[in-house]
Formats: C-alpha cells, structure tokens, sequence
C-alpha cells in the first residue's frame, strides 16, 4: 500500500478543525480478490501523542488478484488546530493499518415456510463456508399471527469461526419467495467473528400477510470475509490545493 | 418520521425497510453515552447516509451502518432517496477502469518514487486492454507519468510502449 494523497486544510474559522483527507493504492499481490478492506488511522502530534483517528471499512471495493487499484483512506476527518503546537496541519503524522479480506460464499438452501403456529422448518445440515466457518443448519418456527394480522416468525441461524483467523464480516442473507418464486422480502444479517467463537442471528421479516407467503420458501446464502493480507504506512501532510 | 431520544431503533429500521428497502445495523459503542445537542431527526428524502448515521448515532450512542438490498454499505453522499436506488455492480470494464485510476493517482502523485510499481501496474493494465479505446487511455496517462515524474526514465517508458505495441499487435488494433 503507498499513500498517494495526504493533504490538510485551514482551520475552519467558526470551530478552528483542520480537515485532512487521504488516498492511497493497493497492490494485491495475494492470489484472492480483495472485496473488503478494513482501515484504521492514528492521528499524531508532534509529540507522538494521539489527538484524532478513525476506524473504517469498505465492501464496495474490488482489487482483482495481482491488480492494483485506489483505496480510499481519510475522509471526513478533522482535528482542532491547538492539537498542535504550530496550530497547522503540518505538525501531524499519521499512522494507517489495513487489512484485505477476501470473501467466500455459499449458497445454504432452501427452507419452506411453515404452514401454521406451531410449525417448524429446518435447514438439517451443517455448511462449511470456505473451509473456515460452518453455518449450523436453520430453524424457522411459525408464531401465532400479530395483532395487525401480520404472520410472524422466529428465525435463527448460528456461524461458528473454525479457522484461527479473525472474520471480519459474517453475513447471512434470507430472501423470501412466494409460491411463483417472485421475490417478496429480503433480510440481511453480520457480525464480526473473532476465531473459535460463535454468533447467533435472529433475522426478522416485517408486514407479511399469510396469504402473500403461502406455499412460499426462503433462499438462505451466506458469506465470510477472511483476512489476506496487513499493511502498513506512515504518512506526513502537505497543505491542501483547496 | 420524525425520531426522537424515544423512539425504538426496531421502529427505525421498520421504517427504512419499509419506505426506502434499506438494511440498518446497529452497535453499542461500548462507551458512555455523552449529552446529544440533537433532540430529534425527521428521516426524509433528502436526508444522505452520512447525515443518518452521525445523527442517530449521537442520540442512542450507537455504531450505524445503512446497507443497501444487496447487503452492501452505501456511500455517506447518497440521499436516502439515491440510496433507494441503490446497486452494487461492477461495471464489465471495471478491472481496467481500477488501474486507470490507480495510475491517475500514482501520476498525480508528485512524491511518487516506485517506479517498480508504475510499471508493473502498467503491465497489469495491459492484460485487462481489448479496445482501441482502452490503449488510448494508457498512452495518454504513459505521456503523463512520463512528463510528471523524473525517475520515470526514457528507458521505463520505451518498455511500456513496446509492450503496448505487442499488445495492439497481437490483438490487431
């Protein structure tokens, strides 16, 4: 990673904050595409000593393997000016970490949607997702119906991280599916996922009428973003053009 | 909807799904909650993502992440109503389109000294090239990082242009 832009502003008149803004390109040298970076930035002063940073993250990105492509560092980030003792941005340093993820996915199943209150469909099998997590199985338990008339549902679907790595997104993804297999509603789930731990979703459809969802089903899929590589930097500001 | 310190976040994301098909994750900073200046929020619209999640987040001390229907974040700028819209697709030209930028910015770069990597990104770029379109572009930003960079010498350039040359030659353009 090489930072390509570090820039700071004037401070603001009303607040005295000093924007800064940062970009830099990666080259993912890894044989796995990079579809999600995490990012975080130490602001120092001349002292070394903390007086900002943020932590951010970017699933929109997509570096292919052995390519290069921009990654977007700092934005929307300001510091007050007697942070530093010149009251500028020249003084700062920061400090960027980052770490690529790649992403596997699965295609879980299909589960009917139970019938009446009462009624319990399950995914009965455990799936692996990339060899580093298991998803194990699914249950869908049909609720008496809601005051407004609503069906209602007790979903839940549990990832366990059987890699040493840190996940850093585990998602699930349930769409509903009418009987013409139009699709109705969608739900998302994620949590991050430390190694050897577990989380537990519990997604939620809202303002389904009974007979909108007869004889329909749920299209489960999940994914993981698992880390490829870390890279440092450290970087000094130059005056924004601005 | 107007939101206020009582609402139930269950109540918000009801509503995003709802109005604007858009998922909403929510996570406890984990930190004391400090005094909110804001009393209430009207989600409409024109408010953008940006605006959504600072706010919220400073009246219920959360983490807020709005995804799109395909479970993507959305970029902070978009309006609620843009995000609506929103999908996450890569474009057929988007491996090449990356490098461009890449090499944009590498260019734009006065303190730029990997020259290693200009190459090597320009190498990248060739094998993603099928139009007379896409050569043009590298040619130009070649022109560019050729005039703008001192370390990129006579003899780093003479390599890209031969190795776009075989490349316009092998696929007759």
């Amino acid at each position: 990673m090489k930072i390509t832009k570090f820039t700071y502003g004037k401070p603001d008149s009303d607040w005295g904050n000093i924007d800064f803004e940062m970009e830099g390109v990666l080259e993912n040298k890894s044989d796995h595409d990079v579809e999600f970076v995490k990012t975080s930035v130490i602001m120092l002063n001349e002292n070394d000593v903390a007086v900002g940073g943020t932590e951010d993250e970017d699933d929109r990105v997509f570096i292919a393997s052995k390519d290069s492509g921009d990654v977007s560092l700092l934005s929307w980030q300001s510091v007050h000016k007697d942070k530093f003792k010149s009251g500028t941005g020249a003084d700062c340093k920061a400090l960027v970490h980052m770490t690529t993820y790649r992403r596997e996915f699965v295609k879980v199943g299909t589960l009917e949607i139970p019938e009446k209150e009462g009624d319990l469909s399950e995914i009965k099998k455990n799936i692996s997702i990339g060899g580093v997590a298991e998803l194990m199985g699914m249950s869908v338990l049909r609720m008496k119906d809601s005051d407004d008339g609503d069906a209602e549902f007790e979903i839940v679907s549990s990832v366990r991280n059987t890699s040493d790595d840190f996940i850093a997104r585990a998602q699930t993804t349930l769409k509903l599916m009418d009987q013409r297999d139009a699709q109705l509603e969608d739900t998302y789930d994620y949590r991050e996922l430390p190694a050897k731990s577990s989380v537990t979703f519990q997604p939620s459809f809202w303002g389904l009428k009974p007979g909108k969802i007869k004889n329909g089903s749920i299209v489960v899929t999940a994914s993981v973003f698992v880390p490829i590589d870390t890279f440092t930097a450290e970087a000094t500001p130059k005056p924004s053009s601005d | 909807m107007l939101v206020k310190a009582d609402t139930l976040l269950e109540q918000i994301k009801k509503h995003l799904k709802e109005n604007y098909s858009l998922g909403c994750n929510f996570t406890n900073k984990n930190t004391s909650q400090k005094p909110s200046n804001i009393d209430s929020l009207e989600l409409n619209d024109n408010l953008t993502v940006r605006e959504l999640e600072h706010s919220l987040g400073a009246m219920f001390n959360v983490e807020v992440k709005l995804f799109n229907s395909e479970g993507y974040s959305i970029p902070p700028e978009y309006t609620l109503l843009q995000a609506k819209d929103d999908i996450f697709e890569l474009e057929d030209d988007h491996n090449f389109n990356t490098k461009i930028q890449a090499l944009n910015t590498i260019s734009s770069s006065s303190s730029y000294s990997d020259i290693d990597w200009v190459k090597r990104v320009f190498m990248q770029i060739l094998r993603d090239a099928q139009s007379s379109d896409h050569f043009q572009q590298i040619e130009e930003i070649l022109d560019v990082v050729f005039q703008d960079n001192e370390k990129f010498m006579q003899a780093d350039f003479d390599e890209i242009a031969e190795a776009i040359n075989d490349k316009k030659l092998a696929l007759k353009i």
